[in-house]
């Protein structure tokens, strides 16, 4: 005891000693934008007035709202200034894949990705931008909350969305700017023909589904964590709700019990959940397998490598004669690209996000081997995958729900405490 | 007077530091004290800020301010802190009570067998039953699914046990914390095994024949001679095994999340997930503080005046228990039981790489695309094919066994050092302290521990080592110098220290001393400390995950990113993979050096 | 009563014989030492009789009662022989206290706890430890432990006492003190005691029957000074006495009825104290260092190699030819070195060995 007190007692003694190698978050911009400035635009160059012209904190941020007006071939002079290598984080693994084809057109840049784990990616970046730490000079992540929340609003991450593309991609995916949306949907095992089509997403809240909806807990997989909370949001709300009167035969009236009607769904639907498996690959195969009437959410690219999956799962979307599932159909969260703060390649970086968004770049994503997967760039057609069980994205974004970093970032704290409350 | 005065300290500070033991002893509390303070500064900061994120949001104050809202809503009971709190704690501390005492009956049940009685087929039980220790923990927890899971319970779907028998364990048996505590105690049985087992071998005999004489009968024998003596070290078996219960993840995660079952360390990473740093660091330090205090127990215990040292008696030759009739059934038992949680396992995950539809076990259904397979488009996960083609692979398996090896020469080293300045000074008060403080690498938790020393390399001073294989072995070698220090320590204390004076007095230096004298003679035993930290290196996951630059670089890390994507087939090679090489390890160096992980766990106990 | 009968005892382990075909008798109220090299199968011998090792084959009877027969299958258990046992090391548990360790039998036996009581006190004071009846065994000195271990023996009253070389961890002034003890106790307590060793001194002054092995066989067994001035063969006479015995190549003739021995350059006649026969050609000699007395008109000459005064008596190494003989001489006597003097064989202690080792015959010297 005695021995442990005094190791505790020099431990705080000399605590502040250990203080001293810590970082500073609060001046972390500034060194890394001095060594750009090398590269950086001359400022008297913006003489062209512009009213539009908004001011920037870091050098870096000017030079990314220059690059997002210049051309590829512009930047690509740009970039090949940058001589230090341009490290990817990505949590994608296909990420490698446009890296191996831009090199092949750019081949004079240097740049790597490394793929991070979800969870990891956010310790990661918050540790690392603005610190004396050589990382990442962009990234490639997902969870709107968590990427607006805890890097964009604490200017670890900037955005970059370049001018020529503000037509064809939908502007509530220009900042932060989104590359591409994944799908993770409802499934039914119909292997056994009785088993009726999912007409309703209310018939999940009876207890003849109780533990038979498989579903990644969400404590565990924040994409579904902001799935959950954005069903609480005025449209998802009303679209329960609209359910909620087609599958009761009455308007929602229960508010005594229920903040909303949300609420309540989020309260029986949880109640069911099933979280058996750990990962999306089990819960296919799962289910696939299992019982008929089982149900799971699950990434749809799963079913392109499992012939039993694609065979005994109907894609609540299209079921019930074509009408598919009231309430929704599965949920969407974006993958965003977005340049960390300390970056000493932004034009690279930059380039690269114009690639991801064009329709080569897009490729690595948008091929017939892959489904589920969708460009945020509408103007690039879908390459229907092999299995012909793909739509357009249109076809998702109103069935599915999809993130939004603000209503998120608002109520993201109140809801969550209300699920995990359900999911312990 | 005065100057007098100054010039004796300062002799005796010359006199103290010419002698490298004292100064390597101040020297790796110097090191100590910074490993310890920093982890505690950095973590006790991180409890009583607000961070960016959720917090922010809650607690309605910029981030890095200061607040109290993480202790209060963790600990003032209500639904939260029940549910985030006191219920993991609860489970956690159950998983540790249950499997350590299971594991203790496992293992002093084998341990007594194989030391104490006639059993035949010794040499391949003992064999076998190492095997779930070598193997990663979550491994038999998957196992322990693939076998157990019937269409009666959650999933519904038919596990080995139904196909094969249409045996149908009820939910509890599948999954939760009877499974929980199974799977973990048949994991730390073997370590219980060979402590006791070393024990009672090393337990001088005449002890228990001079009971016999003295009239006393077998259970009375076993209930006041051999169990009290044995007693220290089942206890220093049930504090380890308790405390690596009480902290585990992967197990709880594989087999309690469908029935919503969280442990500290699940909860822990729930709630980094969800982005309540405070909480979640407040959860670590609990840990930290339940492993201290479990540390204590254990140091208390082993300094009572009665002694426990074993004088080796000269009847080496032990009366051993005739099991008569009994013999065979309980050997054959032993083998099935063994097999079943050693071989059968390998078998499981082999057939699971060769599986196109994951889980459907049909002739048919084999392939070896997933090993040798090319240009697989349908699987594509950035690999190019099959895990045994194109570069990727072989290159993450070759970096895993540097690091491990790597890892090893760290710590493995170091801990020499730490043996040798701790034993030269022993009854000092230093040398206890650098002892004990040995020891707080292992209590923190290992995701708290890379987020930590993560940190740490993104400071100015350390920046170099940021995303580099240096801060990997840092990380390893700090992680697992404990077991090697301890080891280290054991086996110093068993050269007599003349042997070192004589050479002093031939004035070899000191570094000739301990490598051309100490080290050879006790060479099988360090060796064995380098050997525990391969082996965990080679299996460890967590600890690397957040560390390394990308999570293709090692092999583990790679298993890490299948599992989270679901890919079970190259998931389950990888697995094997690791497995066998880490059984190759282990063999091949008994064979070659006579150093096991059977002995390095053993110089646990010899204090 | 506890009269113990070993009869064609085999101990085997594989192919190696740790006690072969040994035949002995231990009478009541004996005290016999066990004695000889490591590894010659006094310890598992002893064992054998308290059980803790099985015999291969053999037959072993402790009082009327067989307590092992690997014929019948009979095999008491250590616990049914009424045996007593002091362990080399003692073997108190680590975890008692000196008075729980000696009350650990009587508990067994399910005494009453105030006869207990009464017993523990009673041997705490024969073996004169009373004040360290609450100390752990870690916390007395090797002499008490000792004494610990012994009283927790005796406790029990055991019939017969068998005893592990229970002084080999002791130092010389309290292995003398201790000797004396276990003398007096052996004559207190009326027990049959068996006494493993491997100090012949020990054996000698300590016992009265001494059992001499050598590789799992008796090479002899009789009292000590049977023993000593007796000896069975040369590996018997070379292994009892301090200075041993002195031997010296001879070769011996028969001429008429006389016999004439070569030794040493000289020319001898021996006189055999009892009638022998066939004994010719080459011998071993042997005779005790005190018979070869240092006379003035002694027939052989020699010089003095070394001496070695020990106060009481001296050892004096003579140098005769190119052998070294000893010599001891009671009294401190200085000789100096490379001094020449006279010296004879006295006595009718002569040993004559044959080339395989045997006693042949025993008898006179004369030096002509």
């Amino acid at each position: 005891m005695k021995r442990l007190a005094i190791v505790l007692a020099c431990a705080l003694t000399f605590s502040c000693l250990a203080g001293c190698g810590e970082k500073d978050t609060t001046t972390s911009a500034e060194p890394a934008a001095e060594v750009n400035e090398t590269n950086a635009e001359p400022v008297a160059d913006g003489n062209e007035v512009d009213d539009e012209e908004p001011t920037f904190d870091t050098e870096i941020e000017k030079t990314l709202y220059e690059a997002s007006k210049m051309s590829d071939e512009e930047l690509y002079e740009k970039a090949k200034g940058e001589t230090n290598k341009t490290v990817v984080y990505s949590t994608t693994s296909l990420a490698a894949t446009a890296v191996e084809t831009f090199l092949a057109k750019y081949p004079d840049l240097t740049i790597e990705v490394s793929d991070i784990g979800e969870a990891d990616m956010f310790t990661k970046l918050s540790t690392e931008v603005g610190s004396a730490a050589d990382g990442a000079d962009m990234a490639l992540l997902q969870n709107a909350y968590r990427v607006n929340n805890e890097l964009i609003s604490e200017d670890l991450l900037y955005n970059y969305f370049p001018e020529a593309l503000k037509g064809v991609v939908e502007e509530g995916y220009q900042d932060p700017t989104a590359i591409l949306f994944v799908s993770k949907l409802i499934f039914i095992n119909k292997s056994d023909a009785s088993v009726e089509d999912l007409k309703n997403v209310w018939e999940l809240t009876e207890t003849k589904y109780k533990d038979k909806v498989f579903f990644k807990n969400p404590a565990d997989e924040p994409v579904g964590m902001n799935f959950l909370i954005m069903l609480t949001s005025d449209e998802w709300n009303k679209k329960l709700s609209d359910a909620y009167k087609s599958y009761f035969g009455k308007e929602w009236d229960n508010s005594a019990e229920y903040k909303s009607c949300a609420y309540e769904f989020l309260d029986k639907f949880l109640a069911n959940c099933n979280y058996t498996y750990t990962a999306d690959g089990g819960i296919c195969g799962g289910i696939a397998e299992g019982e008929p009437g089982s149900v799971g959410l699950f990434v749809f690219s799963k079913l392109r490598t499992n012939e039993v999956a694609r065979e005994n799962l109907q894609i609540a979307a299209t079921g019930n004669d074509g009408k598919g599932i009231e309430g929704f159909a599965g949920f969407m969260y974006p993958t965003y690209a977005q340049v960390c703060a300390d970056t000493d390649t932004p034009y690279t970086c930059a380039l690269f996000i114009n690639y991801l968004l064009s329709e080569e770049g897009g490729a690595a994503w948008n091929n017939e081997d892959n489904m589920g997967t969708y460009l945020a760039n509408t103007s690039i057609a879908l390459v229907p995958d092999s299995t012909g069980l793909d739509k357009e994205v249109d076809y998702w974004l109103d069935r599915c729900v999809i993130e939004d970093g603000d209503y998120l970032a608002a109520n993201y704290a109140e809801v969550y405490e209300y699920i995990a409350s359900r999911i312990n | 007077m005065k100057a007098i005065n100054l010039e004796k300290i300062k002799n005796r500070i010359k006199t103290y530091f010419s002698n490298p033991a004292n100064c390597m002893l101040v020297f790796f509390f110097c090191v100590f004290l910074g490993l310890s303070i920093y982890p505690i500064t950095a973590m006790i900061k991180e409890m009583f800020v607000v961070h960016a994120g959720i917090e922010k949001t809650l607690i309605t104050a910029k981030k890095g301010s200061f607040t109290l809202y993480h202790v209060q809503k963790l600990f003032i009971p209500s639904e939260w802190s029940v549910t985030s709190f006191y219920i993991p704690f609860k489970n956690s501390f159950l998983l540790g009570l249950f499997g350590a005492i299971l594991a203790i009956i496992f293992g002093g049940v084998t341990a007594w067998l194989m030391t104490r009685s006639n059993l035949v087929h010794k040499k391949i039980i003992g064999t076998l039953f190492m095997f779930p220790y070598l193997m990663p923990a979550w491994t038999l927890a998957q196992f322990w699914i693939y076998l157990f899971q019937n269409s009666n319970v959650m999933s519904g779907n038919k596990g080995i046990m139904q196909s094969l028998f249409g045996i149908c364990m009820p939910q509890w048996f599948v999954y939760g914390l009877f499974p929980c505590v199974i799977v973990n105690s048949l994991h730390f049985a073997p370590f219980a095994y060979i402590l006791i087992g070393g024990i009672l071998q090393n337990m001088d005999a005449t002890l228990e024949e001079s009971a016999q004489i003295l009239k006393a009968n077998r259970l009375r024998i076993v209930r006041k001679v051999t169990l009290p003596i044995v007693m220290p070290a089942l206890l220093s078996t049930f504090l380890l095994v308790f405390s690596s219960g009480f902290a585990s993840y992967a197990v709880p995660v594989f087999l309690g999340g469908a029935v919503r079952f969280y442990t500290l360390a699940s909860k822990m990473k729930a709630m980094i997930n969800a982005g309540y740093m405070g909480q979640a660091y407040i959860i670590a330090a609990v840990m930290i503080l339940c492993g201290i205090i479990i540390l204590m127990i254990n140091q208390k215990y082993t300094n009572k005046r009665r002694s426990f040292t074993t004088v080796t008696g000269k009847s080496g030759q032990v009366s051993l228990v005739n099991l008569k009739k009994a013999n065979r059934p309980i050997s054959i038992a032993m083998i099935i039981l063994t097999v079943c949680f050693s071989v059968v396992p390998l078998i499981v995950f082999a057939l699971q790489t060769i599986q196109r539809v994951p889980g459907d076990y049909s002739v048919s259904n084999w392939t070896l695309d997933f090993w040798i397979g090319k240009d697989l488009d349908a699987y594509k996960m950035g690999m190019v094919g099959g895990i045994l083609v194109g570069q990727d692979f072989l290159m993450a398996l070759l970096r895993l066994v540097l690091l491990s090896l790597a890892c090893s020469a760290f710590a493995g080293t170091a801990g020499l050092f730490i043996g040798y300045s701790v034993v030269r000074n022993r009854r000092t008060r230093l040398s206890k302290m650098v002892e004990a403080m040995s020891f707080f690498p292992y209590l923190i938790p290992t995701i708290a521990f890379a987020a930590i020393y993560l940190a740490l390399a993104s400071t100015k001073t350390f920046s170099f080592l940021y995303n580099s294989f240096a801060l990997l072995v840092l990380v390893g070698g700090v992680k697992y110098l404990p077991f090697a220090s301890r080891g280290c320590i054991n086996s110093m204390l068993q050269v007599s220290s003349e042997i070192e004076e004589a050479a002093i007095l031939m004035n070899v230096p000191w570094y000739k001393r301990i490598f051309r004298i100490l080290v050879p003679i006790q060479k099988t035993s360090i060796f064995s400390g380098y050997l525990l930290p391969i082996v965990s290196a080679m299996r460890e996951v967590d600890l690397f995950a957040l560390i390394v630059a990308n999570s293709r670089y090692m092999l583990t890390t790679m298993l890490l990113a299948f599992n989270q994507t679901g890919y079970d087939q190259y998931a389950s090679a990888i697995t094997l993979l690791i497995i066998v090489i880490v059984l190759v390890i282990n063999q091949v160096s008994s064979k070659l050096t006579g150093a096991s992980i059977s002995q390095s766990v053993g110089s646990y106990n010899k204090q | 009563m506890p009269r113990i009968e070993l009869i064609n005892i085999t101990k085997r382990w594989g192919d190696f014989f740790g006690v072969k075909n040994l035949n002995m008798v231990i009478e009541d109220r004996d005290f016999v030492s066990l004695l000889g090299p490591s590894g010659c199968g006094k310890t598992t011998t002893l064992r054998m009789i308290a059980g803790l090792e099985t015999p291969t084959e053999g037959i072993i009877k402790i009082g009327d009662k067989v307590v092992f027969d690997s014929e019948k299958g009979v095999n008491l258990s250590p616990d049914k022989r009424d045996v007593g046992f002091i362990f080399q090391n003692y073997a108190l548990w680590p975890h008692m206290t000196v008075y729980e360790n000696i009350a650990f039998g009587l508990e067994s036996m399910k005494w009453d706890k105030k006869e207990i009581d009464k017993r523990v006190k009673e041997m705490l004071a024969l073996m004169k430890i009373e004040e360290f009846e609450k100390r752990y065994p870690s916390e007395i000195s090797g002499g008490q432990q000792q004494r610990v271990a012994i009283a927790r023996t005796l406790a029990i009253k055991p019939q017969v006492l068998l005893m592990d070389e229970p002084l080999s961890n002791l130092d010389a002034k309290l292995r003398l003190e201790m000797r004396t003890e276990l003398k007096r106790l052996h004559a207190d307590t009326d027990s049959t005691f068996v006494y493993v060793t491997h100090d012949q001194l020990e054996a000698m002054t300590l016992s009265t029957k001494i059992c001499l092995m050598k590789e799992g066989t008796i090479q002899q067994y009789a009292p000590p000074l049977k023993v000593y001035n007796e000896p069975n063969n040369l590996y018997v006479a070379d292994f009892v006495g301090n200075p041993s015995m002195n031997f010296v190549n001879g070769r011996i003739e028969k001429s008429g009825d006389k016999y004439e021995v070569s030794l040493l350059g000289y020319k001898a006649e021996f006189v055999p104290n009892e009638e022998v026969q066939g004994i010719d050609g080459d011998v071993t000699v042997g005779f005790r260092p005190e018979f070869m007395k240092i006379a003035e008109d002694g027939k052989i000459s020699a010089t003095v190699y070394s001496t070695l005064p020990s106060g009481l008596e001296t050892t004096i190494k003579l140098k005769i030819g190119e052998e070294i003989i000893s010599s001891v001489v009671f009294g401190a006597s200085d000789y100096v070195t490379d001094e020449e003097l006279r010296c004879n064989i006295a006595g009718s202690n002569v040993c004559v060995f044959d080339k395989d080792g045997q006693k042949v015959a025993m008898g006179q010297l004369i030096i002509r």
